[in-house]
């Protein structure tokens, strides 16, 4: 995709030089000592003691200078065509969702994947890389394909019908977003509008495992109303296990 | 300690550092041989990800 990468602290040269050759680094730590440009870019965390209250930790001369923790992408020009920060440090995007949301290229690490029909609607449901590793943020990717002549509802459904939704059950240090759905269109169902779904929907969920817990195997419930013209189904409740490994954080 | 107060403050990024839709401002800075890198002379035109954090240190 030929993108240049760059990556700035505060660290000297020398701390950055140890630091490429352990982890096989290539591409450019750039050093900021004393956070001069952090500073002058208006990237410099100075939200330090509220975070620190809120973690119970002290903070320390070394936190002095820290940017926010985030990444810009930039066009050929080098104008700013996307940023990405995080609240926190210890959070940030897995390799796939930066190459899937933020280069819109395809990821080539292997995905985990699994299957389920009812009612004549298939659901598939993926996430962008086969393992989990604390803090790192994954996309669940749900795709469902609804034969035609027949849609599925979107909430929020009236009339007791139950809209398409998609969660992932709570495992232990599990935080994750709600579904994010493309806009449902007007439906004409026997005479009635009603805001649905036809043909294949792509949804997404992220969310981060935040505590190490070896192999994970993570259900994700969906549920749906899907009708024809002629008649609708009782809603249907699809509980889908997915299979993640645990890889713990990197400690030195 | 007493932690049922103390809240993680929400930052709007979209406002902290260079804006998107902005060029991104001309830096130069040593990379990790102390070689000086000019952002933009440095990724010939090229995509590139700029990204910040917190150490190599720690």
């Amino acid at each position: 995709m030929g993108v240049a990468v760059y990556a700035i602290s505060y660290d000297p040269a020398d701390v950055l030089a140890a630091f490429a050759l352990k982890r096989g680094v290539t591409f450019p730590l750039l050093s900021d000592v004393g956070s001069v440009v952090i500073r002058r870019l208006g990237l410099l965390n100075d939200h330090l003691d509220q975070q620190h209250a809120y973690f119970g930790v002290e903070t320390t001369d070394r936190h002095r200078g820290i940017p926010h923790p985030g990444m810009f992408l930039l066009d050929e020009d080098g104008v700013v065509q996307d940023k990405v920060f995080e609240q926190q440090h210890r959070t940030r995007l897995s390799a796939p969702a930066m190459v899937e949301t933020l280069l819109r290229g395809p990821s080539t690490r292997p995905t985990t994947s699994a299957l389920a029909e009812s009612d004549g609607v298939r659901v598939a449901v993926s996430v962008n890389q086969d393992f989990y590793r604390p803090y790192q943020k994954l996309l669940l990717t749900v795709r469902i394909t609804i034969p035609q002549g027949t849609h599925v509802y979107a909430e929020p459904s009236s009339d007791g019908l139950t809209g398409l939704n998609c969660v992932i059950e709570p495992v232990e240090g599990l935080d994750a977003g709600t579904l994010e759905l493309p806009p449902s269109s007007t439906i004409d169902a026997a005479g009635e509008p009603l805001d649905g779904y036809e043909g294949d929907v792509a949804g997404r969920i992220w969310f981060a495992i935040n505590k190490f817990q070896g192999d994970v195997t993570l259900h994700i419930g969906v549920r749906y109303q899907a009708c024809t013209d002629f008649l609708c189904y009782p809603p249907a409740g699809l509980r889908i296990p997915l299979e993640l490994r645990g890889v713990d954080l990197i400690r030195d | 300690m007493e932690t049922q107060n103390l809240t993680l403050p929400v930052l709007d990024f979209s406002v902290i550092g260079p804006r998107t839709g902005e060029r991104f401002p001309d830096f130069i800075l040593p990379d990790q041989h102390g070689r000086p890198v000019d952002l933009h002379a440095d990724r010939e035109r090229r995509r590139a990800l700029v990204v910040f954090f917190r150490s190599a240190s720690w």
